[in-house]
């Protein structure tokens, strides 16, 4: 199994340190994404989707503590990588379009400097291109923006952050994830961000780039309806755990986690934000959450087993996980 | 184009402003009570020797017209009175002591900028290390400190329990000022290759310096410190290290320019703010500069002292006030290319 995933996340649990004490966010996640899948990650807002995201690249901000797990890019352990693994991890493997387009580009330094950046760490990561010259990063910088769909690339090149529109930086984000090779491309809420008028335009690029490249994709998002759309396979996320997995169709069809009926309950509803409201009260808090299943507080078919002891993600149709007592023998 | 007219703009406006605040100075120094006559003279000259220096000083004549005598000089001779205590053109006295202080001004701030920048780097870098918190008690007491304690601990220990450097003055006795070029000692000697007098005066002014420059420079540590610091956690720098550049290009090419902006729209008022605010320290090492100069001035009443000196002082934040904005304007885009647009 593990010998086709491209990336194999395993039982991973994150806290962050702040002021008050730990917030034990991510409490044992397993994440698999094989070759040219497209995976979607779903989960309503603070359930640890981009803690988990942010694991693979090895970028967790300094708070944060990983307790247990391990996270594979093509058999190696990304966490306790080599330099040498990790410039390829990052040059070549895996790229991240981050959540917020407009922090994630200095404000001060124009784009195409930023871009030409990222691509010159990329091209120096090929043994061939060690003679780098400026005009071809121009060029590949270039290409990438219209491969992005950016009118007057030279413009966008020359401009700084400010002077672009949210919509326009998330494409600059996308062109520079999708500038040189990748084997994975990571988007983590791609168009939360965004007008809703151009939210479709930029999922429906970033989809095509990636069929068009035959890249594997982990697509965050809010939406189920956005998921459906998308994705091969889906991850459902609530409080720091996957409470459920399955491809997208049997997901659809044949939701089992109350949590996941709930989502889908609402999914009319849905247009990218708001998930979870259709589910009565709140995520619990990661200072102190629930010892067992961390849903329980809101589930409707609680039972007193679910109080004491996590239930594990078991797989109980082909290819189906969920992780919930009601279809666990212990819970009978 | 539009950086020039800026630049014009705002020293047109700048000339404006020191006229406003050579009539505010003008009337300040003429309100606060005492008799600058009487003062000069001594209590017991006669009255008629007063009434003289008061007719030679126009001050028998209503205030307005005083300013307007006095502007009227400055602006045609480039003269500011005499002095009514050096009876020396006021101009004079200042170009006398004037280079003294900006020797010591230019080596308290590069020593500031320096040291200031570089710990407040280091502490960013290695947030939560021992740099950081050794930066962290240097600087409360660095700003809760003023400069003559430091320098007066300075005297003591590298004076006498430890003498190594000189305590008082511009340079040792028996050795002589070197030929007059720009009046600062160090650039003098160096220029006349004379290697004796400028090591001689480097040392007189190491001290003085660096008890001047222990406020700025923890300020100037604390502000870059916490820019850096907050800038490391953006996503913007964990954008380009998820993309594999080099750490070490993240934090020479983007981080650090970045980071000093608010530190270089602080510090060099700062160090502007030394010309003014030596005059202990000046008076601690008996060092003939410009501090001291206008201190005296003020304690003496000695009106065309205080009016000069205020009026070089302000020229000399105006300007920098103008360089700090060129400089920002020229790091930070936003600054320049959204005031364009309004
Ligand atoms: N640097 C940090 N320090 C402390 N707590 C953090 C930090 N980053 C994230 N958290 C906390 O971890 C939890 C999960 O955050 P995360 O960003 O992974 O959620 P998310 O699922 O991506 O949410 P969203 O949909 O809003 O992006 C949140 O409760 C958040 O407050
Ligand atoms: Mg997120």
């Amino acid at each position: 199994m593990s010998e086709i995933n491209l990336l194999h996340i395993e039982n991973l649990s994150v806290s962050y340190r702040i002021y008050r004490g730990l917030l034990k966010v991510l409490d044992g996640v397993s994440l698999e994404v094989r070759p040219g899948e497209k995976v979607a990650l779903v989960g309503e807002t603070g359930c640890g989707k981009t803690t988990t995201v942010k694991s693979i690249l090895n970028i967790l901000p300094r708070q944060a503590i990983i307790h247990r797990g391990k996270v594979f890019f093509k058999g190696k352990d990304v966490l306790r990588a080599s330099d040498s693994d990790l410039n390829y991890l990052r040059r070549r493997g895996v790229s991240m379009i981050f959540q917020d387009p407009t922090a994630s580009l200095f404000p001060i330094f124009t784009v195409g400097d930023q871009i030409s950046t990222v691509i010159r760490a990329a091209l120096s990561e090929d043994a061939n291109n060690t003679q780098l010259k400026e005009s071809s990063l121009f060029e590949t910088a270039l290409k990438a923006l219209r491969a992005a769909s950016l009118p007057d690339p030279e413009r966008i090149l020359r401009s700084y952050p400010f002077q672009l529109s949210g919509g326009m930086r998330q494409r600059v984000c996308i062109a520079m994830a999708l500038a040189t090779p990748r084997e994975l491309l990571i988007a983590d809420e791609p168009t939360t961000n965004l007008d809703v008028t151009i939210q479709d335009q930029v999922l429906r690029l970033i989809s095509n780039m990636v069929a068009e490249k035959n890249i594997s994709l982990i697509l965050i998002t809010h939406s189920l309806g956005v998921a459906r759309e998308i994705a091969d396979r889906i991850y459902i996320m609530y409080a720091g755990s996957i409470i459920e997995m399955s491809q997208t169709d049997d997901l659809f069809e044949n939701p089992l986690h109350p949590y996941s009926r709930a989502l889908l309950n609402c999914v009319p509803k849905l247009t990218g934000e708001g998930i979870g409201q259709g589910v009565p009260g709140h995520l619990p808090d990661y200072l102190n959450p629930p010892l067992g299943c961390r849903f329980e507080p809101r589930c409707p078919k609680s039972m007193p087993i679910c109080k004491k002891i996590k239930p594990s993600l078991k797989e109980v149709a082909k290819g189906h996980f969920v992780s919930c007592f009601l279809y666990d023998s212990l819970g009978g | 184009m539009n950086m020039v007219f800026f630049i014009l703009r705002r020293l047109a406006l700048a000339i404006l402003v020191l006229f406003g605040l050579s009539i505010l100075i003008f009337i300040i120094a003429r309100v606060i009570p005492g008799d600058p006559a009487r003062m000069a003279l001594g209590p017991r000259a006669p009255e008629y020797a007063i009434e003289n220096l008061r007719k030679q000083m126009y001050l028998d004549k209503p205030i307005y017209e005083q300013y307007y005598i006095w502007v009227k000089n400055f602006l045609t001779k480039g003269d500011l009175g005499i002095s009514l205590l050096t009876r020396r053109p006021v101009q004079e006295d200042i170009k006398e002591f004037f280079p003294a202080t900006l020797e010591l001004v230019i080596v308290s701030g590069i020593f500031m900028a320096v040291t200031g920048i570089l710990l407040g780097v280091v502490s960013a870098r290695y947030r939560e290390s021992w740099v950081d918190s050794f930066t962290r008690v240097l600087a409360y007491f660095g700003i809760a400190t003023p400069s003559f304690v430091w320098l007066v601990l300075f005297i003591l220990l590298f004076g006498y329990v430890w003498p190594i450097l000189p305590t008082v003055g511009r340079l040792s006795r028996g050795i002589t000022p070197p030929l007059h070029i720009t009046g600062m000692f160090t650039i003098d000697s160096l220029l006349t290759g004379n290697w004796r007098t400028f090591w001689d005066a480097l040392l007189h002014l190491i001290m003085p310096a660096i008890a001047l420059a222990m406020g700025g420079l923890s300020q100037a540590a604390r502000i870059t410190r916490s820019s850096m610091a907050d800038h490391m956690d953006k996503d913007y720098v964990t954008l380009l290290s998820a993309f594999g550049v080099p750490n070490r290009s993240i934090f020479m090419k983007y981080l650090l320019k970045f980071s000093l902006i608010p530190t270089i729209s602080i510090l060099p008022l700062d160090i502007a703010a030394l010309f003014a605010n030596g005059f202990i320290a000046e008076t601690v090492v008996n060092y003939p500069g410009l501090s001291r100069y206008g201190m005296s001035a003020i304690l003496n009443k000695d009106l065309n002292a205080i009016v000069g000196v205020i009026i070089v002082l302000g020229a000399i934040y105006t300007l920098v006030t103008i360089l700090i904005d060129i400089i920002v304007a020229y790091l930070d885009p936003r600054v320049r290319l959204i005031r364009r647009a309004t």
